[in-house]
């Protein structure tokens, strides 16, 4: 799902678990970790919330959280972010990423 | 969706991507930066069975044209990651993305050592891609270290988006450093002092086990067995990045050969 600053905090606070894809229209490796996380999403369908935030267009966001590149990969555990991964990220790595946060 | 990305313009890439068209293969070649090839500087060739004291650059535009006859569809970007998406590959190319069912890595010898720092900050405030980052660092002092022939453009993109750019072409300093907290704050050139935000250095090519995580790498040279395989199912290597020696006669058989495995992956896949 698409994120914006207008639903960023309720989406973060009223899930226990979220992952953020932290990503820009104009990069090549955001598009690489869309489709990743696409293939993730079909491996665990329903199983985890996983929602998408244009640092172009919410700009605030990213800010608020020092994105310095992207993609940026970011779990939010009740609100709270626990975990951060940098560059585009693998099935696998998804895998740990989610279940450590549980 | 392609059959076959052949990541690399040079010898072995055209040669593994004209055997793949003799074998109703679809295959993209992506090249950033051919005119830095290693063959393209080469002044006279003597020991290639057929081509006769051809220079490297007149040797690589007759394959080219060979393999653009031959139906092979080159795009011109720099790869920046390779990663499985279960079924099939995605590559992500500039700001482009492309999805193959296998990858021939042909990226010619590795483009040098990171600068002093480079690696530590990848991520917090280093970066190998403008359009990816550019707009994270608007209003922002960023040092750009151009070595490849599209750096000018791309310093260009992030000034026209709001960055205070001090670009560095290849001739404007020696040595590097990079220097910061817990994001970079000081590009260090030749022992004179850059307050910056970010550095984007931009060279040809990226790393192959930075473009492709998981690669089994030895002695600086990517990982195969006699058939061009890698540790990693669905994709080979040939050419100067599989190590020594360095040569035109070899990159092109060993084009072939990973050309003809790739093949017997796809098929054998198409049976399953």
């Amino acid at each position: 799902m698409d994120v914006t600053a207008k639903n960023f905090d309720s989406i973060v606070n009223n899930h226990d678990t979220v992952l953020v894809d932290f990503y820009a229209a104009w990069c090549g490796p955001c598009k690489l970790q869309g489709n990743i996380l696409t293939a993730f999403e079909e491996k665990y369908p329903n199983k985890f919330t996983i929602a998408k935030l244009d640092v172009d267009t919410e700009l605030s966001i990213a800010q608020r959280y020092g994105i310095s590149t992207v993609p940026t990969l970011i779990v939010f555990r009740k609100g709270e972010p626990v975990e951060r991964a940098v560059g585009v990220q693998t099935v696998d790595k998804l895998e740990q990423m989610l279940g450590a946060a549980q | 969706m392609m059959d076959v990305a052949v990541i690399g313009g040079g010898p072995a890439g055209i040669s593994a991507a004209l055997t793949l068209r003799q074998r109703g293969k679809s295959v993209a070649v992506i090249s950033a930066d051919p005119e830095q090839s290693h063959l393209a500087k080469a002044e006279k060739i003597n020991n290639y069975p057929g081509m006769m004291g051809m220079s490297g650059k007149e040797m690589l535009d007759v394959m080219t044209k060979q393999a653009e006859d031959a139906g092979v569809f080159f795009m011109h970007g720099r790869a920046t990651s390779i990663m499985s998406m279960g079924e099939s590959f995605g590559i992500a190319v500039g700001s482009e993305f492309m999805e193959a069912e296998a990858v021939i890595l042909t990226l010619g010898i590795s483009m040098g050592k990171p600068f002093k720092g480079e690696t530590d900050f990848l991520g917090r405030g280093v970066s190998y891609c403008a359009t990816c980052d550019g707009m994270l660092y608007r209003g922002k002092n960023v040092a750009v270290i151009g070595l490849c022939a599209d750096a000018p453009e791309e310093a260009e993109f992030l000034k026209s988006i709001g960055c205070n750019v001090e670009y560095f072409d290849r001739n404007r300093a020696k040595s590097y450093e990079i220097r910061g907290d817990k994001t970079v704050t000081t590009l260090i050139a030749d022992g004179g002092e850059y307050a910056v935000d970010g550095v984007f250095v931009l060279r040809s090519g990226v790393a192959p086990d930075l473009l492709m995580f998981g690669l089994e790498i030895e002695n600086g040279a990517i990982k195969v067995d006699r058939n061009m395989q890698t540790n990693l199912p669905g994709i080979f290597a040939a050419g100067d990045c599989t190590g020594t020696p360095y040569q035109l006669p070899k990159a092109v058989g060993e084009g072939n050969i990973a050309a003809l495995a790739a093949v017997k992956y796809i098929d054998s896949r198409g049976d399953e």
